[in-house]
Parts: structure tokens; C-alpha cells; sequence
């Protein structure tokens, strides 16, 4: 480098943060003004973002070796491998051959920010006969157990009872089964589900498939969705909040369907009773008797892992819904499309020695941007605020914010196997300088996060009314021997920092939906879930 | 173990974002005074890229194209609630993005492996300041005390080291290319 000392040492004090505001007019000057100062810079600033770059590949790898040595000590023969790559970002072949690269984080980083939502069902198809089963995580059979690729007859009962099972039909329809759940092979356009839970994507060659349920036969007419039998007292998943009388449920993610209840079959005299459509946000219980619409299509219940079709094992679902939505509900946020030039931003004020009184304040700041984002916090929230973490009183909100949960690492007092605790003592932060808290229920389930071990924090975020028209944010988070767990956008490890007592989980707010006057943001599912590893 | 491909405009997309994402991240770390925000920002700048896709025009530089859309991402995000402002003025954001322009884009990932390489000829003492600083995240402030010296020597120590690095690196890769000739 040709440049005098002085002004390599003014670049170096910059990058590492400790230029004096003088220091930094200075160094834009230069860097303005000469070509040489500022390839320099470039030099230095593609030198550290490389440094940055290789440090997280580097602990990822650590990570990953760690994983990979849990795994292969704790080889259970009784479970059917993993076929099949369920992620659609894993870009090298062999997980035992794991390579550093940026490419992983970076995919993933952009498939999930995007909100990739479809399920990546595999792109093998089956032989002959009329369904294959394509592919299995952690499956658990209660008879003659199942292996990928084995082609299934007409007929065929599959029983699984742990794990998930994926199986193409000849017809080109394509079916996640979730454990518990039963299912037949009637042909390659249709198939009955006696119990548990199953996911379909059909796409338009197979349109028409059918799925028989006990209490009536759904009918593909080219879509996404969910059907759920439960039979009295079968157990599901923690966050199922099945209602005790609904025996199958209908919910359509995209297209539509056709349900066909066995309430009465036509005879010479009655003729049978017409088909329900339900399209995509619908949703519907079907028993013998009565077809019932439900308020929305419910994806938070179907959905599976999106990037690795892993089963979900859920440690804590919070509905805040249930906990009586309404006029007084979590209400998180209102936005505009369009702040007009009169309109400033609000501003919140909180006053942590008087957390019951919210103020909202006008900013008189131009609007930033097209649109914007204001949030007002209600009395029944802020009245249940605990004190705030926060320095600063004034908040302003742009049009993102960050929704961070905290929470305490309680010890394992209940011998309840892995868990994380949501604590009520500490009020799920809005930043900056708002938060969210529940009541103390003495009754919701206490749980500790387990080491080692990666974690989905998700929160949905449901417009007025429920219709699922909001936005789901994800987190997988790595709780590592140090203790901090990380935020990661990919399946893999993530690096391990230094231990903190805390944990910080960072959501982005989604962005306001383009077309759409205003609404109102309501925070509706906060749901902690175990990845399975693999 | 098959991998699934994604949509054809999403493998294009990756593919091109993939060979770009050391470049815009070199570019927001350059604008940007915090190197814990460029994280932040680069996974929203990798969320708009992904949505204007369609809006792209090949003929033009996916770089060029990808450091437009980091300059508004960035100035978005330093509105945000105490965000300190970007610490350039307009004439020099756009002077540095010119300078980007000029660039070659870089293999980022043969340079990842070189940097490996480069990183086992440091010194014991230049391995541990680049570990503090690129593993653990701490500032130049927290390294000075654990290595007892004075912030100056520290950040320009880091800047020499950087520059070996980055020198080493650079080398490597001009030896490969020349052996591929």
C-alpha cells in the first residue's frame, strides 16, 4: 500500500469502530475525493466481510462435526433412515462430508427470508403400481415397517407411528403422512385416511384425487391441503386444538377441493346431498351428519418443517387468540399503505414507572418511504408489562421491527424431557421500548431449553379476523454447550457464542401487504418445536 | 441422496446471488459502521433481490444491480430507531459503489479456502486478534483489554493482519489462475 500511515491508520480505526466522529468527516472526505484512499478502503472492507465470512463457515463446520459425531453414536436401527435430502438448500451430496462454504447460509438465508411456504416434496416419482413411498424422516412403522422406495400395492395399509412418511401416487398426487396416522392405497388417484394427519399436493394432471375419511371423501380439484381424522381419544401433537367433537378436518392451502360428507348416500328417494367447495384459506369439520365450515385453513397445524419435512415436535404453543382476541386482544400494530404528507409517524411512549398509561405521540418527521408502519399497544397489554428492559421511552417505529423473545434457563425441575421456559417474567420485547407479556399462567407448561439441540420459534402473524392472510416468521435457533443460542436462518448448526443467561430470538415484522388498505397486525401462535436431527 | 431443485428462475437466482454475496456484503460492510447490522441488512437486501427478480435485466451486472437495491436497503435501515446515520455522504456511497463497479467480481469461496491457508502462516498472536474479533464478535474496545494493549495498536494491528490475509489470499488465487492457463 502506497498510502501514507496516517491514513491507513484513519481506515483501520474505522472499520474497527473507533473513529471519532471527526475521524469519520475526515475519512469521507478523502474517500470522496481520491481514487487511492478509496481502493484502499474497498481492499480492507472485502478483506473483513471474507474474515467475517470465513469465521461463521468456520464454527458452522465445528458445529456440524459435533452433530454429526451425536448422530452417528446414536444410531437407533429401529428407525428408518432419512432418504432423500428433504431440504431443497443442501447443495452438496453427503452430510459426512461436510464443506465450509457460504453458499449454504446464503441460500438458505434468502429462501427463508423470502418465506418459501410450498413443501418440498421430493422429485422422484414412483414405479409401477399405484403409489411409491417416496421418502421417510424418523419413521416409526407398527407393522411390517416401510422403506423408501418400496413401490405400495392397492390396498396397502400403512400404520405410522412416528415421523413422517411421504408417498407418491402413480397419478402424480403426492401425500405427507404425519404420525399417528393410517392410511390405505386405494389406486393411484386415491387413498383413505382412517386416522392422523395427512398433507397433499396434487398438481392439475391429478386432479381428482381422492381422500376418503371416515365421515366423507375430499376431492382434489388441483390443490394444497390438509386433512386431519382424529378418533376419539388419539393422541396428536401438542398444538393440535382440535375441537372434541370434529372427527376430519378439511383445510385448503391453495385451489381447490370438493367435500363430499357421507351424510346419508343418495338413495331412490333422497338424492345424495351436494358437495362443499372449500377453496384455498378455507376450512371446514366433516362429520357424518353436518358439514361445518371452519373460520380459516389453519397451515400452522399442517404445516411441516418447510425446509426439512422433519416432524414437528412441539415444546410450547402459545395461542394468544384463545386468549381472548378481540377489541382487547394482542394487538401488535396497525399499518398504512400511504402516509400522506399531513400524517407524521407515531410514537409510543412508555413510562416504565407507569407501564399501565401508553402514549401515543405524533412525530413530526416526514414519512419515511411509501409506507410505514405505526404500532399502538393496548391497555390490556401494557397493563401486564413487567418492567421494561429498555432505556429509551421514545420509540420509533419504521416499518420493520424486531419481536424478540427472552427467556430464562430454568433448571430441569419437572422431568419433563426437552423444553424451553417462556418465562412470564419477562415480557416478549418489541423493540425498542415495548413489550408483550402474558398473564402468569400457573397451568401453561413449563419448560427448559436441552442443550445441543436446534429449536423453531415461530410466530404467526394473523390480520383482523384471523384470515390467515398474515405472515408467518421463523427463527431455528442452536441452544449450544455455551449456552447462547443464535439466530440462524439455516438447518445446520450455527456458530456457538459465549454463554449468556438469555436468549435472543430476532423475527422481522412482515411488511405490510401491498393493496391492502390498513389492518391490524394480531399476534396469534408463538409455537417453540424441537428439529429432530439429522 | 438426490438434491431437490428448486424452480428454474430460483436456481438462476441462487446461482447468481450465491456468486455475488461476498461482493454486497464487502459493499454494505463498507457503508456501513456497525459490521453487527450487515448481517441484518444483507438478509433484507437478499429478501428484495429475490422479490425484483423478475424485474432484473440479465444484460446488466447482477453486482451493479444488487449494490442499487443494498444502497436504499441501507438507507432504509439506518432510518431505523437509533440507527446511527451511514457515516459518508452521497458523493462518497456513490464513489465506493463506483469502485465496487470497477471490480472483478471474487470467488468468494476459493478465497475462503486460501484465507484457511493464509490464516496457519500468522503469527499465534494475529490468529488470536482475528479470532476475538471474527469468532467471538468483540470489539476493538473488548480486545484491547484482553490482550492489554491500547485500542490504536489493536485496530491497527488487525488492519495489518487483514492486509497479509487479504495479500496471501490474492496471491494464491493469481498462482491458481496462472496454473490453470
Amino acid at each position: 500500500m502506497n498510502l501514507p500511515e496516517e491514513t491507513r491508520a484513519l481506515i483501520d480505526a474505522f472499520l474497527g469502530g473507533c473513529a471519532t466522529p471527526e475521524q469519520q468527516a475526515k475519512l469521507d472526505r478523502m474517500l470522496a475525493a481520491d481514487p487511492e484512499v478509496r481502493a484502499a478502503y474497498c481492499n480492507a472492507v472485502e478483506a473483513d466481510a471474507l474474515l467475517a465470512a470465513w469465521a461463521a463457515n468456520r464454527k458452522e463446520a465445528e458445529a456440524a462435526q459435533a452433530v454429526l459425531q451425536d448422530v452417528e453414536r446414536d444410531s437407533t436401527p429401529a428407525r428408518t433412515a432419512s432418504d432423500g435430502v428433504p431440504s431443497p438448500l443442501r447443495i452438496h451430496q453427503s452430510p459426512f462430508r461436510f464443506r465450509p462454504t457460504l453458499t449454504l447460509a446464503a441460500a438458505a438465508a434468502v429462501l427463508m427470508a423470502v418465506g418459501v411456504l410450498a413443501y418440498r416434496f421430493s422429485t422422484r416419482q414412483g414405479g409401477e403400481g399405484p403409489a411409491t413411498l417416496i421418502r421417510t424422516t424418523d419413521a416409526q412403522w407398527t407393522r411390517s415397517p416401510a422403506r423408501a422406495g418400496d413401490a405400495l400395492a392397492p390396498g396397502q395399509r400403512l400404520a405410522l407411528t412416528h415421523g413422517t412418511a411421504e408417498i407418491a401416487f402413480s397419478g402424480q398426487a403426492k401425500v405427507l403422512l404425519t404420525a399417528p396416522a393410517e392410511l390405505e392405497i386405494v389406486d393411484a388417484g386415491a387413498c383413505r385416511l382412517a386416522s392422523g394427519k395427512l398433507t397433499a399436493h396434487v398438481p392439475q394432471p391429478a386432479r381428482g384425487f381422492k381422500v376418503h375419511t371416515p365421515d366423507g371423501t375430499v376431492t382434489d380439484l388441483g390443490t394444497d391441503f390438509g386433512v386431519l381424522v382424529s378418533l376419539a381419544g388419539a393422541a396428536a401433537n401438542i398444538a393440535q386444538q382440535s375441537p372434541s367433537t370434529a372427527n376430519t378436518e378439511v383445510h385448503v392451502f391453495r385451489g381447490e377441493v370438493e367435500v363430499a360428507s357421507l351424510a346419508g348416500a343418495a338413495t331412490a328417494k333422497i338424492p345424495a346431498p351436494q358437495p362443499h367447495k372449500l377453496t384455498a384459506g378455507q376450512a371446514a369439520t366433516l362429520t357424518a351428519r353436518e358439514f361445518k365450515p371452519l373460520p380459516a385453513a389453519d397451515p400452522f397445524r399442517f404445516a411441516i418443517d418447510q425446509l426439512t419435512g422433519q416432524p414437528r415436535q412441539v415444546l410450547l404453543a402459545e395461542d394468544f387468540e384463545s386468549l381472548g382476541a378481540g377489541a382487547d386482544g394482542p394487538h401488535l400494530g396497525e399499518w398504512k399503505t400511504a402516509y400522506n404528507s399531513g400524517q407524521g409517524r407515531k410514537v409510543i411512549v412508555i413510562d416504565p414507572a407507569d407501564p399501565a398509561r401508553a402514549d401515543t405521540m405524533v412525530d413530526p418527521l416526514p414519512p419515511v418511504g411509501h409506507s410505514a408502519v405505526e404500532f399502538r399497544c393496548s391497555q390490556r397489554i401494557v397493563k401486564s408489562l413487567y418492567p421494561l428492559l429498555s432505556r429509551n421511552l421514545e420509540a420509533k417505529f419504521p416499518a420493520r421491527c424486531k419481536l424478540l423473545v427472552e427467556c430464562d434457563i430454568l433448571p430441569r425441575t419437572r422431568g419433563v424431557e426437552p423444553a424451553i421456559a417462556l418465562n412470564a417474567d419477562k415480557p416478549l420485547r418489541l423493540a425498542p421500548g415495548i413489550a408483550l407479556s402474558r398473564e402468569a399462567d400457573p397451568a401453561a407448561p413449563q419448560i427448559e431449553w436441552r442443550k445441543d439441540q436446534w429449536y423453531r420459534l415461530r410466530v404467526v402473524w394473523d390480520m383482523e379476523g384471523g384470515a390467515p392472510q398474515g405472515a408467518t416468521v421463523e427463527r431455528l435457533v442452536w441452544y449450544g454447550t455455551e449456552g447462547w443460542v443464535r439466530d440462524v436462518s439455516v438447518r445446520l448448526p450455527s456458530p456457538k457464542h459465549l454463554a449468556g443467561p438469555l436468549t435472543h430470538v430476532c423475527f422481522g415484522f412482515p411488511a405490510p401487504i401491498a393493496g391492502q388498505a390498513g389492518g391490524t397486525y394480531w399476534l396469534d401462535n408463538v409455537q417453540i418445536e424441537v428439529l429432530t436431527e439429522k | 441422496m438426490k438434491a431437490i431443485s428448486p424452480m428454474p428462475d430460483q436456481a438462476d437466482f441462487l446461482r447468481l446471488f450465491m456468486a455475488h454475496q461476498g461482493e454486497i456484503r464487502a459493499f454494505v460492510r463498507a457503508l456501513l459502521a456497525d459490521p453487527n447490522d450487515v448481517d441484518d441488512v444483507c438478509q433484507e437486501i437478499a429478501t428484495i433481490l429475490w422479490k425484483k427478480f423478475d424485474q432484473y435485466d440479465p444484460s446488466r451486472r447482477f453486482g451493479a444491480w444488487a449494490r442499487g437495491v443494498a444502497v436504499h436497503e441501507i438507507d432504509h435501515f439506518r432510518r431505523q430507531a437509533h440507527r446511527r446515520p451511514i457515516p459518508f455522504s452521497l458523493e462518497t456511497i456513490e464513489a465506493i459503489r463506483g469502485e465496487f463497479d470497477r471490480r472483478e467480481p471474487q470467488p468468494t469461496s476459493r478465497l475462503l479456502e486460501y484465507i484457511e491457508q493464509c490464516l496457519r502462516r500468522l503469527t499465534d498472536r494475529a490468529r488470536q486478534m482475528f479470532s476475538l474479533r471474527y469468532e467471538r464478535g468483540s470489539s476493538v474496545a473488548e480486545i484491547a483489554r484482553e490482550v492489554q494493549s491500547a485500542e490504536p495498536a489493536v485496530y491497527k494491528a488487525l488492519g495489518r493482519y487483514r492486509d497479509q490475509v487479504r495479500r496471501c489470499a490474492q496471491q494464491s488465487l493469481a498462482r491458481e489462475r496462472e496454473a490453470q492457463k
